[in-house]
């Protein structure tokens, strides 16, 4: 489904979260409202590749493979399951560094300071308190950890808008309901995303968390954007 | 666009005749400026004693950046009247510069790991291991291995600046030709440490999307060495003078990647050796030029001699 919606330029845009997030061996990572696991697998792919880039003449590179620790959380067990699925697809099934854990956005059970990277994609709209969401963030990273959000936001640029708007509510909810029965619940999708704050209110909502040196990168003209945080 | 606006406002200010020796204080900012706007903090004009009070943000270097013949302040505040020119908002250009501060921390940690590592992301990792800093910070570099060497080239003009000012009275004892090999043998020996990943780090100046700033330092540095050694023209000749010091700083740079020599005085040698060629290119240019002048003259007097006679006739 989200292929049909976006085209299946969502994987372009998880690859760009992702090479945005710069993973390392070692790396803290925590994967928020990523059930399925996109983020959390293209994160293991690029840390494995940067162990092989890294000139393997010092002994400490191989504990720092086995510190690697991907937690992917979500509030849904369902989509758990099926992340662990595909993990299982992937030959990821009893990967040491993946760890599925249940839990909410707005109070995670992890410890404070213990995470280097955060990135939620496509989840925090669906947070009912965001900003309770950004401080729970803030308060798992650890000093120089990133947040890193993906998220549909808005376009401004006059003309595309317009065409934007129009295959937001006439396409869309028409795809659902042929391909998965539901029309309101696609109906519902695309208004959430006109009511969630555009690109510079997130941003300040943010800032106001905590993060430094807040940046958003707008993908496809605004109809998906990248925000960029750092807790320093 | 603001770094643009600073660096105006301070070749301004120079032109009105701050001292001679602020020239290279303000040449110091210039990079700086173009690093991050929130650095650069202008205050008021202080009427009374017509000089310039201001300061250089946090930057780690902050304390050698204020010239001392302006009689800087390090936390001056606001005075009187005049322009003050600040960032858009207290949060924006505190933040901005609580971000600056750890990147260079990181990337001076870093340093430490270049020669074992190279010029690679994974040094900076390190560096920000040792800075107490989550590596994800890496991710903040917007050209990872670019913004270390540039780091480096900074670090290392900063730090002749320095020198130069504390052999002052050694150079001006010396020759121009000696002064010039002098002061680049200084910088290119900063580059001892690190000579066996130099040619990397070559490369990834080389890199297009990292050439213009490479240029633009090194484009600096030679300027610095200049005003330094005591060109003061300002005709053709300051383009000429900076083209040729940069060939032959370029060939020495060069020439010490393959030198194995103790004490690196094979690269010394051909230094000199490079400084005597472009002294007498500058000669033969001069003299070509003078020839020239000369066969001019002396055809155009010919000329006018034989017409006259012929007119004569």
């Amino acid at each position: 489904m989200n292929d049909l919606m976006s085209g299946g330029l969502h994987r372009l845009w998880k690859d760009r979260l992702v090479s945005q997030l710069a993973p390392f061996p070692g790396m803290q990572h925590l994967d928020v409202a990523g059930g399925t696991g996109d983020v959390a697998f293209r994160v293991v792919n690029a840390i494995q590749k940067a162990e092989q880039r890294v000139p393997g003449n010092t002994l400490g590179s191989v504990d720092e493979e086995d510190r690697t620790k991907v937690y992917v959380c979500d509030i849904n067990p369902n989509m758990l399951e099926v992340g662990k699925k595909r993990a299982k697809e992937r030959g990821l099934g009893n990967a040491a560094c993946l760890v599925w854990m249940q839990g909410d956005a707005e109070a995670l059970t992890l410890n404070d300071e213990s995470m280097d990277g955060y990135t939620i994609a496509f989840g925090i709209r669906n947070v009912t308190h965001i900003d309770r969401a950004l401080k729970e963030a803030y308060r798992v990273l650890r000093r120089g950890g990133r947040f890193l959000c993906l998220e549909l936001s808005h376009v401004s640029t006059p003309g595309f808008r317009e065409v934007y708007d129009a295959y937001s509510f006439n396409v869309i909810p028409r795809i659902g309901e042929v391909v998965s029965g539901d029309r309101a619940s696609y109906q519902y999708l695309v208004e959430s995303v006109r009511k969630f704050p555009n690109q510079e209110k997130f941003a300040s909502m943010i800032a106001d968390a905590g993060f430094k040196d807040v940046q958003y990168e707008n993908l496809v003209g605004g109809v998906v954007a990248i925000h960029s945080g750092f807790k320093l | 666009m603001r770094a643009v606006q600073i660096t105006r406002l301070l070749q301004n200010l120079a032109s009105q005749g701050a001292a001679a020796a602020s020239y290279s204080s303000l040449r110091r900012l210039a990079p700086l400026a173009s690093q991050q706007s929130s650095l650069c903090r202008l205050y008021a004009r202080d009427s009374s004693t017509e000089s310039f009070a201001w300061s250089v943000g946090s930057e780690p270097g902050a304390s050698t950046g204020a010239p001392a013949s302006d009689g800087a302040q390090e936390n001056g505040a606001t005075s009187g009247l005049g322009a003050s020119f600040k960032n858009t908002s207290d949060k924006d250009s505190a933040s901005d510069e609580e971000a600056v501060d750890e990147k260079s921390q990181v990337l001076r940690a870093a340093m430490s790991h270049v020669s074992r590592l190279g010029w690679t992301e994974s040094a900076l990792v390190q560096g920000a291991k040792d800075a107490g800093l989550s590596p994800a910070i890496v991710g903040s570099f917007p050209r990872k291995d670019a913004a270390l060497v540039e780091f480096f080239m900074d670090e290392c003009n900063r730090h002749l600046e320095d020198e130069v000012e504390a052999r002052e009275k050694e150079l001006s004892s010396m020759l121009l030709a000696e002064r010039i090999a002098q002061l680049v043998r200084l910088r290119l020996q900063m580059q001892i440490p690190f000579l066996s990943k130099w040619p990397q780090a070559l490369s990834i100046q080389a890199h297009p999307m990292n050439a213009a700033t490479a240029l633009k330092q090194r484009a600096v540095l030679m300027d610095d060495i200049w005003h330094a050694v005591g060109d003061r023209s300002t005709d053709m000749d300051w383009y000429t003078k900076r083209a040729l010091l940069g060939g032959v700083y370029a060939a020495t740079e060069l020439y010490m990647l393959t030198d194995y020599s103790p004490g690196h005085r094979d690269s010394w040698a051909f230094l000199e050796r490079r400084i005597k060629d472009a002294i007498d290119c500058r000669k033969t240019a001069q003299e070509a030029s003078q020839l020239a002048q000369a066969v001019g003259m002396g055809l155009s007097n010919s000329l006018s001699s034989l017409f006259s006679r012929g007119s004569q006739m």
